[in-house]
């Protein structure tokens, strides 16, 4: 069944080396649909690994298609599959766990140490015209919902998680720092889930603009990287230690900052990745149980991130600044590396010719 | 009214400057600075013929209060380290301080409005008390509370002396077959059971225990209490791991190494698995690396020990496999459940006290805790070899006469040495069970026998109770 239609794909041969390249198109394996991508996000982990070749242990050794935030169209079914039918809309869940172990079990399956994730080395990613996924890591589309906020849930449903995990609640005061598109979708989220009052900083004001204009009550330049002077301007300017910080930066002097500020009892999630050993003010942190957990994607998330998007509650479209075709895939990528225009996030039309 | 008292205390006067101070009572504070006023008046004793005169000392503690005579005091890592440092983070020695906080000892006195004790009891105290009203202590976690008072936390005076106040409802009645050393341990085994709850510590965890000093043997007998189905621990000491295995431990590790991603490969090859939880004991830098690395991915890393400040972390490795990194601080409505652990015979705490001294030589007693000498690990200062309470349950005969002779021994049926006097058999309130307890421990007392001989320093605080200590 081979198609009439070509497959390009965004390819990273290696560091630095990313070309828009005709790749075979593959088959829907058993419980598997064959997708026809209509649009992908590019993620901070995508530009990093054109940019570095590399992320902590995952080095790309080999060529590898990037883009994980996807949505599409079921093109073709696998054998098995009775959820989905050719024509429907989904997005895609781009990391799919072994389903038997402990992990995967008890329902944490995003810890699942045997988990195939797209655009991770050396799993291929999405950015391509098809793509093949797992039946039961699609989650169909509601007709009203776009093909954009499709690929958004992705992004979301980490917001989703990092929220969850660390205790979101009704009347909740938040601090998130850093207001790129996780900072973004972790307040949105916040927000849904009641939160009272949200804080959020960031270096770059035109980033802390758009963040009030959906939502935060607060903002902070993050003008100092002394942690505690940081503390301070952010418990001063919210009245208040807030009892959740979600650190979206991963730079150190952030991570530190939202230590510092978290009240007693709290906790500090940590969600943006930076460097692998970073010097923390662990006492601190310590004598006053505030204590600091790690969010990695999400488990289980999907489905409310697609009912907040459905219903209404949640509008992520003002995160999608700068839309590019395939062919023009390196030119989205250059914007994403450089945050240039004010991008958020930067979505490729890969269905758009 | 105040008068001289025999108030011993280890204070500490500056960092290096440790010494056992006789304090007048007008000079001592209470933990809430409340200044006990001692008096001191003369009862007379009749017994066995003898009229003896004995001091006896009144104190008034303040309201909701009791004064505690201190019997048993374990020294614990932070006092050390206040004697040789002076601080601690934030809180620094800027004035003289007596120490201890691990503590236990018999109520003296009950101050106004005191119903939940009384005097006689034998009591564990919970040394820090928060302030009640803010939404920490509202909410349960008083540990947190921004106004909490510590005792031997500088500025706050510790019970490290022969008498102390506290507030009431911080001490916990101990059941007579509890020992005042294992009230005094309950102090580090609420850090134990602290560190066990926030970690998730059940039927079944594997758990690494970082450290077998005090805290991490504590974390060890009370998560085999909770059920945990294998406990590992580590420690640069092989005594240490020795005990640590004698009280429970499946398995021991010795840390020669710095490296926490080697060590961390050791322990999952001991263990034969990656331990859910780690509870660290020790604040070392390089032990709290290898606790990270060691833990399953989505567990918990309990940091108890205090080490320095800033320490480098392998953050994106705790971070991307969701092993939550806690911190402990003291404990918040663990007391009760360490006393029922202990008084329940679950948990025996007892191997823990290695070295006693008594008040006098405290000196060496810091000094062998510091060093941990001998394979020291719960050094203990008591303050009385042996201490009783006479009380008596009866009510109903309260006859004090002075001029009771002596005309009989033991009567079983009204319990206690009866005298003969104008009145009838009578038999005074606590001197009588005083004087059986006495006759239990002495064997046969003869009528040369003065109380004086055999007691000391007797307080009443009231006409049913009297605390006296035993000469031997």
């Amino acid at each position: 069944m081979a198609g009439e239609s070509k497959n390009l794909a965004v390819l990273l041969r290696k560091k630095g080396d990313l070309e828009v390249v005709e790749v075979e198109k593959p088959s829907p394996g058993e419980n598997e649909v064959l997708l026809a991508i209509d649009s992908v996000g590019i993620c901070g982990t995508d530009v990093h690994f054109w940019t570095h070749g590399e992320i902590g242990d995952f080095i790309v050794k080999a060529p590898m298609i990037l883009g994980h935030e996807s949505s599409g169209v079921v093109a073709a079914l696998g054998k098995g599959v009775s959820t989905l039918k050719v024509g429907d809309r989904v997005a895609i869940e781009p990391s799919v766990p072994c389903r038997k172990c402990d992990y995967c079990k008890g329902g944490r399956y995003n810890l699942c140490p045997d988990i195939v994730c797209g655009s991770t080395p050396p799993v291929h990613g999405s950015l391509a015209n098809y793509y093949c996924h797992a039946a039961d890591f699609c989650y169909k589309l509601p007709d009203h919902v776009s093909f954009e906020e499709g690929a958004l849930l992705e992004p979301l449903s980490v917001g989703v998680h990092a929220c969850r995990r660390s205790g979101v609640t009704l009347g909740s005061k938040l601090l998130v720092c850093g207001a790129g598109p996780i900072g973004l979708v972790s307040l949105l989220t916040a927000k849904a889930m009641g939160a009272a009052q949200v804080i959020i900083t960031d270096i770059d004001q035109g980033r802390l603009d758009v963040g009030k204009q959906i939502g935060a009550d607060f903002t902070v330049l993050a003008d100092s990287e002394d942690g505690r002077e940081m503390a301070k301007k952010i418990e001063s300017t919210l009245g208040c230690m807030p009892d959740i910080s979600i650190e979206c930066s991963g730079v150190p002097s952030s991570i530190q900052t939202g230590i510092y500020a978290t009240r007693s009892g709290g906790v500090f999630a940590l969600v943006g990745l930076g460097p692998s050993d970073v010097t923390l003010p662990i006492v601190n942190a310590a004598v006053r149980e505030v204590d600091i957990i790690g969010i990695l994607r999400y488990a289980n998330c999907f489905p409310t991130a697609l009912a907040m998007i459905a219903s209404g509650k949640v509008d992520v479209k003002p995160l999608v600044t700068h839309r590019f075709t395939l062919a023009k895939s390196l030119d989205a990528f250059e914007t994403a590396r450089t945050g240039a225009g004010g991008a958020i996030k930067v979505m490729i039309k890969v269905a758009d010719k | 009214m105040a008068g001289e008292s025999k108030n011993l205390a280890v204070l500490l006067r500056k960092k290096g400057d440790l010494e056992v101070h006789k304090s007048y009572f007008t000079e001592y504070m209470s933990v809430l600075s409340t200044p006990i006023f001692i008096y001191t008046e003369h009862v007379q004793l009749n017994w066995l013929g003898v009229t003896v005169k004995v001091e006896v000392e009144k104190p008034s503690p303040g309201e909701n209060e009791v004064l505690l005579a201190i019997d048993s005091v374990g020294i614990c890592g932070t006092d050390v380290h206040f004697w040789t440092h002076g601080e601690i983070g934030d809180f620094i020695v800027k004035a003289p301080m007596i120490l201890g906080h691990e503590s236990s000892g018999v109520v003296a006195a009950l101050g106004k409005g005191v119903s939940t004790l009384k005097v006689g009891d034998r009591v564990a105290i919970e040394p820090s008390v928060p302030c009640r009203k803010c939404d920490y202590c509202k909410g349960g976690r008083y540990n947190l509370c921004p106004d909490i008072v510590c005792g031997s936390t500088p500025p706050v005076h510790g019970s490290l002396a022969n008498y102390y106040c506290h507030a009431a409802d911080f001490c916990y009645k101990l059941p007579d077959h509890v020992s005042f050393e294992e009230g005094a341990l309950l102090e580090p085994l609420s850090v134990g059971v602290h560190a066990c709850r926030r970690s998730g510590v059940t039927l079944g965890s594997k758990l690494l225990v970082c450290g077998a000093g005090p805290i991490g043997l504590v974390s060890l007998l009370t998560a085999k209490a909770m059920g945990a189905a294998q406990v590992i621990i580590t420690d640069i000491d092989q005594g240490r791991l020795d005990v640590g295995k004698q009280i429970g431990a499946d398995f021991t590790v010795l840390a020669d190494s710095e490296d926490g991603r080697e060590m961390a490969k050791k322990i999952e090859s001991t263990l034969g698995c990656m331990p859910d939880i780690s509870i660290e004991c020790s604040g070392v830098p390089s032990s709290i690396q290898t606790g990270i690395y060691a833990t399953r991915s989505g567990g918990v890393f309990a940091l108890v020990g205090l080490g320095p400040s800033d320490v480098t972390l392998p953050i994106v490795n705790a971070a991307v496999r969701e092993v939550d990194i806690i911190g402990i601080l003291r404990y918040a409505n663990c007391f009760p459940t360490a006393l029922a652990m202990i008084a329940s015979g679950k948990v025996d705490v007892k191997p823990l006290v290695t070295h006693r001294f008594t008040l006098a030589k405290s000196l060496d007693a810091f000094e062998t805790a510091r060093t941990g000498a001998g394979g020291a690990i719960k050094v203990m200062i008591k303050f009385k070899t042996f201490r009783g309470v006479a009380y008596s349950t009866d009510v109903s005969n309260f006859y004090y006469d002075q001029n009771m002779m002596p005309v009989g021994d033991w009567h079983p049926r009204m319990e206690g040495l009866v005298y003969y006097s104008s009145r009838g058999w009578v038999h005074a309130d606590w001197t009588a069970v005083l004087a059986r307890q006495l006759k239990k421990h002495y064997g046969n007392i003869t009528p040369a026998n003065t109380i004086r001989d055999l007691v000391s320093n007797v307080q009443t605080g009231d006409t049913h109770t009297a605390i006296y200590d035993l000469k031997n």
